[in-house]
């Protein structure tokens, strides 16, 4: 049977047909789709399963690994950043192993599009001594997360399968296999000198670790030489070897060249990056003039090919080593690696202009609340976090952005800086999500509160993780599989960190979010004060149900009364706010498709020219 | 077998991601292979997006400069920035109010006033579709389209509102 599916379902299809029941994940372009996959899936075919939206990457690994010491098949989902937040549970977890099989799905972000770092997870596999697949392809990466988990039951060990966003986000038809109705029961079997390894028994796992890769790196079935059109006598005179979506945009590209050019070259494809097949390398480096590796991101088989004489990639510079590939590079490194011989000239140097940035939805509660800080704290450090309000960066509200929760340390640290060796504190504000609050807002806020730091914690609670498309937070208790469980709350948990000054706003409320803001920064100034939370609560408008309490007014702007002086435009940044086509004054008007009619731009006009009809 | 790169262009919320999927079903359909890539996360914030679309037997859903046999652009301001990955002699379609200086009239449609006119103002990529399905370089049928909104529909309603934004697209020709 043939289906659309998108790569990130596919792998959650891969899954099912060989038995996985349990998949934790933390949501993150480009991984996201994944887990509400699984679930959707494993519901239509009537498979007992359960999947989670953990509170961050390193619960989502501890959990899987768990249910995998049990003899289950189970699954971490994340994109790559990610797993920095799980990479303690998945360094360990390499050496005890599991009994069932553990498949950690790391999808990594070239370019980078969505994400702080352009890191690549095979690398991190590496570090792990964790088996990595890289998949090509929706239809390869089904396969793959199959073999995955059968390669993790074969060797007792975790297995990454790393996919990258052109993958997660590409949509192809796939062949479908049956999905597994094998139920088995967990079963535990009390090992406690290598589920609780000491240092001493961790140095014989390490070992026995080795063993095992090395056993893995001579299986014939990963042997890449043998692949490809090997059976040239003689030989072309340049091999190259890819993996995952680099080798789908070689192929595809030798595929469109001339016969007479493609000739030169034969394609060899990488399933397994690391550990890589020990003899196939060497083979190639004979068999060719030269090589060239063409991998995403980062040199992961060119490290391991050994000797470097013959080979190019991004270690010598002709792949560059940043920024994801696109056919114009490659088609610039293949020209630099053949020597240009007689390869095709194309245009590859057009220059497009610049994108339309980003910014938030119109109607954004988050535009309000960012309105507000600057109005009360204009002088103030405003230390950012990790979501849509990123985006704050756009109306000047946001000064840092380090890594998820971050938001909290950094405040809780320009304090102390400020405080020990300044001459005066300025305002400071840590700006959190309630999805990031919870990811890892609470352990950073404990110490802050410990520390004895000083700021305003502005709570932007929205209800939902927005940026990755509405994944419910503990806030809602709703979890992933849509069952209702206790909803956490906000206020009693900044209770439980120590929080004595908390104010809740509807950051509609403009003036008075404003003044809770001025006062909140007034209390860490006071002798006895401390850390000041505001939570502006307000849903997010792509949840249908926050959508319909809005108050949709009629609002345009008097043309008589605007002076075109833009202000609205670039403090408040609505996308639903145009400056008019051809206006010799510039004057703005709101495009009524786009407006949502929240009503939120009137008080912000200093000329009164934006009105409620 | 189709062999066909196309290619579309927007900004995040005019349903980029949707034509895209629309034009795989039909491709589904019609029994080709095909691969497609969508932008998502942070751009999907009203940023500017496009959609990849390559049919035929191909493994990388990536476009190359030159080689895009069509494209189609929701928001007349995207067109400049994606131009260049056309083919020499291959197809533009840009929704635009504005005339554009290297594109003949027959390569424009004011999509997004036909689509807020007929009280449709969130389905200007299906008028878009329905027009763009008229041209020669469209890799299928109106009637395939039909077909595709159907399978796609999760409604009756939907159903009935996105195929007669269709038809209002095809009558524009
Ligand atoms: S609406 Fe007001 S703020 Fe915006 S440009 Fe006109 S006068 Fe300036
Ligand atoms: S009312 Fe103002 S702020 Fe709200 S969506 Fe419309 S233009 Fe934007």
């Amino acid at each position: 049977m043939q289906q659309v599916m998108l790569g990130n379902e596919a792998m959650a299809r891969g899954l099912l047909e060989k038995g996985c029941s349990f998949t934790y994940a933390y949501p993150g372009t480009p991984s996201s789709e994944i887990l509400p996959a699984f679930i959707q899936q494993g519901r239509e075919h009537g498979i007992a399963i359960h999947a989670h939206w953990s509170v961050n990457e390193k619960i989502a690994l501890e959990s899987a690994f768990t249910a995998a010491m049990t003899g289950m098949r189970s699954a971490a989902v994340m994109k790559q950043v990610g797993l920095n937040v799980a990479a303690d549970a998945f360094l360990s977890s390499a050496y005890l192993g599991v009994t069932g099989g553990l498949v950690v799905i790391s999808a990594d972000d070239p370019g980078p599009n969505s994400s702080q770092t352009e890191q690549d997870s095979r690398m991190f596999a590496m570090l792990a001594k964790v088996p990595v697949f890289d998949p090509a392809t929706p239809q390869e990466a089904s396969v793959f997360a199959g073999r995955a988990l059968d390669l993790s039951a074969k060797l007792g060990l975790p297995v990454m399968l790393r996919p990258t966003a052109t993958l997660c986000h590409a949509r192809q038809n796939i062949s479908l296999k049956a999905i597994s109705q094998e139920q088995s029961r967990p079963e535990f079997i009390r090992q406690p000198q290598r589920w609780a390894a000491t240092p001493k028994h961790r140095f014989k796992l390490h070992q026995q670790l080795n063993r095992k890769l090395l056993e893995l790196a001579a299986d014939p079935r990963f042997d890449f030489a043998t692949e490809g059109a090997t059976k040239q006598t003689p030989p072309t005179p340049y091999g190259i070897i890819a993996s995952g979506c680099a080798w789908a945009l070689t192929s595809d590209l030798l595929n469109a060249l001339p016969n007479d050019e493609s000739r030169q070259f034969t394609l060899y494809k990488v399933d397994l990056p690391y550990p890589l097949h020990k003899n196939a390398g060497r083979t190639l480096l004979e068999r060719h003039e030269k090589l060239l590796v063409i991998e995403e991101s980062m040199p992961v088989i060119e490290y391991q090919m050994g000797d470097q004489q013959k080979i190019c990639g991004r270690l010598d510079g002709t792949i560059p080593d940043a920024g994801a590939l696109n056919p114009e590079i490659l088609f610039t490194a293949l020209k630099h690696f053949s020597g240009a011989k007689n390869l095709l000239t194309k245009n590859d140097d057009a220059a497009a202009p610049p994108g339309k940035r980003p910014s938030l939805c119109p109607g954004c509660p988050h535009r309000s609340s960012f309105y507000a800080l600057k109005k009360a704290l204009p002088k103030g450090i405003y230390a950012g976090d990790i979501g849509c309000y990123t985006l704050g960066i756009n109306l000047n509200a946001l000064d840092s952005c380090l890594c998820m929760g971050a938001s909290i340390s950094q405040a809780g640290s320009f304090y102390q800086t400020f405080a020990r060796r300044g001459d005066s504190i300025p305002p400071i504000a840590a700006i959190i999500g309630d999805s990031t609050f919870f990811h890892s807002g609470i352990p950073a806020l404990v110490n802050a509160r410990w520390e004895g730091s000083r700021f305003v914690l502005f709570l932007l609670d929205n209800s939902t993780t927005a940026m990755t498309g509405n994944q419910p937070t503990p806030a809602a208790g709703l979890r992933a599989d849509g069952s209702q469980g206790p909803a956490l709350k906000l206020e009693t948990l900044l209770q439980g960190c120590g929080i004595e000054k908390i104010e809740v706003v509807d950051p509609y409320r403009q003036s008075e979010l404003t003044d809770k803001l001025k006062e909140a920064w007034q209390y860490t100034q006071a002798p006895d004060g401390g850390i000041a939370a505001v939570i502006a609560r307000r849903g997010c408008l792509m949840i249908p149900a926050e959508r319909k309490l809005l108050p949709t007014l009629q609002v345009t702007i008097a043309d008589d009364e605007c002076t075109g002086c833009g202000y609205c435009i670039k403090a408040f940044e609505c996308p639903a706010l145009m400056v008019k086509a051809e206006d010799p004054e510039n004057r703005v008007m709101i495009d009524q498709v786009t407006c949502v009619g929240c009503g939120q731009c009137v008080t912000i006009c200093p000329h009164e020219a934006i009105k409620i009809i | 077998m189709t062999d066909c790169k196309l290619m579309i262009a927007g900004l995040g919320g005019q349903g980029v991601v949707f034509l895209s999927r629309l034009i795989s079903q039909a491709a589904l359909l019609a029994g080709d292979d095909f691969i497609t890539y969508e932008s998502h996360g942070m751009a999907m914030r009203g940023g500017s997006v496009t959609s990849q679309v390559k049919i035929g037997n191909y493994n990388s859903p990536l476009i190359g400069h030159d080689s895009a046999d069509i494209l189609l652009v929701l928001a007349a301001g995207e067109y400049e920035r994606n131009r260049h990955f056309v083919r020499p002699g291959g197809t533009c379609l840009v929704n635009s109010k504005q005339a554009l200086a290297d594109l003949p009239p027959e390569c424009l449609l004011k999509a997004t006033t036909i689509a807020v006119d007929n009280n449709l103002p969130k389905a200007v990529n299906l008028v878009f579709s329905g027009w763009a399905a008229q041209h020669q370089a469209f890799p299928y049928s109106f009637e395939l389209m039909q077909e595709a909104v159907k399978t796609m529909a999760v409604s009756p309603a939907i159903e009935t509102a996105n195929l007669k934004a269709l038809e209002i697209g095809r009558q524009q020709t």
